[in-house]
């Protein structure tokens, strides 16, 4: 096993392992779709707050790319997270807006401008280990 | 229903008491609102006390040693709103004939955390968990306001003077100090935009409110505020796009406010707003229809919300300068609104004061503008 593989497994997973998948180097995220109006949820509903329907939720892979709402460079937060950091509002396709920290410093970023998600450290847990989620980068051209 | 009154208030200073219990201070606040009744502590026939972080039971741990127990007590927590959640069961207690005479409290004391940095949030929210803090939330609102409607820091900087101004003429404020643009702007960055001197403090205190009705006012002598309006309202869930340059819960709860105080927002004297950031002042100005769309910073620029201006906003110097005690900051802007509409709040007070609103809205979570947002209206 290599320090990286090694790494990888004491991470810790926010919020769920289960939250994305990545397929041909691409992160998508896991959300939710109602079976009866269709409206989407990230992270993944259990009860449709729209039509009402609780009858069960259907797995739904978004897009991996969406628009970058707005967006704030952080200074002072709690301990567990390490300053700066930016974070960022992320409008995706299917009409979900996703909270996540972007890995660029604020003056990098525009409002508007399209991004892709990605995996990456976004704090470390109490007793020091890094806890890996998903994150939001500029998108590659092309 | 019967009309409800604000019979008398009273606060302590806020700011930063590490080493005061949150009791005591609930005390104070309790003391001088019935000190300034000219009434007997037997004569609070139900209390409703809002915090935010005090913890359990702490109507019973304020009242007990006041020998004030006994009778109905009610805690109540709405985040930023807990004060006035607590206040609007009082009127509600009143105005539906269950009680004369109610007391409502409230009070936090934020330096139990530490005497600085942001207050904790939940941390079972998704956006908690992703780094979330209350300063960047209103951070995102202000670049996206910016972004919109063409505002620039220099307007979010307009704000925190007005408030340090204002804060200088409360002799109960925590900070009571002039400041200029310069200072504000270069003060250390705490979310981008938002510098530290576009952010509330954490502090200490605690208000209370006395409510009855007109019989009783009468009765004791004392001048009745009456009650015009008193809104409760929560945010709506949404998990796809929303308009951050816009507040739509306190645009919602406003509009029921006035409808059912029957004025509208050009009736308003004075308004005691939640500017717990530079940015949430200025989108508040446009949610209670004191201006339209994008046009707060014409209201900074031409002074409308100064003291002497058109629709003074946050005489009493508001968050940013009175202090933001979360559960503590909705009855202190009651008792804010009191003293201007009896025409007793000395170098700060608003000319032929007549109609006074006040604003308490907070509460992170995902989803959701805030948590909770209250409003009242008070005539003289």
């Amino acid at each position: 096993m290599t320090r990286v593989e090694q790494d990888a497994q004491s991470a810790e997973i926010y919020p769920s392992a289960d939250a994305w998948v990545v397929e041909d180097d691409k992160v998508f995220l896991i959300g939710s779709r109602c079976p009866q109006c269709g409206k989407h949820a990230f992270p993944p509903a259990n009860f449709c707050d729209n039509c009402g329907n609780s009858a069960g939720m259907e797995a739904a892979k978004l897009s991996n790319a969406g628009k970058l709402y707005s967006f704030s460079e952080v200074h002072v937060a709690p301990k567990v997270l390490t300053t700066p950091y930016v974070l960022g509002y992320v409008d995706f396709p299917e009409d979900v807006r996703v909270l996540g920290q972007v890995e660029h410093t604020a003056a990098e970023l525009q409002v508007d401008e399209p991004v892709e998600v990605v995996l990456g450290v976004i704090r470390h847990s109490a007793d020091g280990q890094p806890v890996m989620s998903y994150k939001f980068r500029k998108r590659e051209e092309g | 229903m019967r009309d409800v009154y604000v019979a008398a208030v009273g606060m302590t200073r806020f700011g930063k008491y590490p080493d005061r219990p949150i009791e005591d201070m609930g005390r104070e606040a309790v003391l001088n609102a019935i000190t300034d009744a000219g009434i007997q502590r037997s004569d609070i026939e139900e209390t409703f006390c809002g915090t935010g972080f005090g913890g359990p039971l702490l109507g019973q741990r304020i009242l007990r040693d006041l020998g004030m127990t006994g009778r109905p007590i009610t805690n109540v927590e709405n985040a930023c709103s807990s004060g006035t959640t607590a206040l609007r069961e009082g009127i509600t207690a009143i105005r539906l004939g269950r009680v004369d005479t109610a007391l409502a409290i409230g009070i936090d004391k934020l330096t139990r955390f530490g005497t600085g940095g942001t207050v904790p949030l939940e941390t079972t929210d998704i956006e908690v968990g992703q780094g979330m803090v209350m300063p960047a939330l209103y951070a995102m609102r202000a670049r996206r306001y910016m972004h919109e409607y063409g505002a620039t820091s220099k307007h979010l900087a307009m704000v925190s003077v007005k408030a340090h101004k204002n804060g200088a003429l409360n002799p109960l404020a925590q900070f009571q100090k002039v400041v200029d643009l310069e200072t504000v702007l270069g003060s250390r960055m705490i979310a981008d935009p938002l510098t530290l001197y576009m952010c509330c403090p954490t502090g200490d205190g605690a208000a209370a409110v006395i409510l009855t009705t007109k019989e009783k006012v009468q009765q004791w002598g004392v001048p009745g505020i009456k009650v015009a309006a008193s809104v409760l309202q929560s945010g709506r869930y949404e998990t796809g796009f929303r308009n951050m340059a816009v507040n739509e819960l306190t645009t919602r709860t406003s509009k029921l406010a006035y409808e059912q105080a029957g004025l509208g927002p050009q009736d308003i004297s004075l308004a005691e707003v939640h500017d717990a950031f530079a940015i949430a002042e200025m989108l508040y100005y446009e949610a209670l229809g004191f201006c339209g769309a994008g046009e707060a910073k014409n209201l900074l620029e031409r002074g409308e919300t100064e003291i002497t201006g058109r629709i003074p906003v946050n005489p009493g110097g508001g968050l940013k300068c009175r202090g933001h005690p979360v559960g503590a900051t909705g009855v202190a802007q009651v008792c804010e609104a009191v003293w201007q509409l009896r025409g007793q709040a000395g170098q700060r007070q608003v000319q032929g004061a007549k109609v006074a609103l006040t604003h308490a809205t907070g509460g992170g979570i995902a989803g959701l503008d805030h948590g909770a947002c209250s409003i009242h209206i008070f005539t003289n």
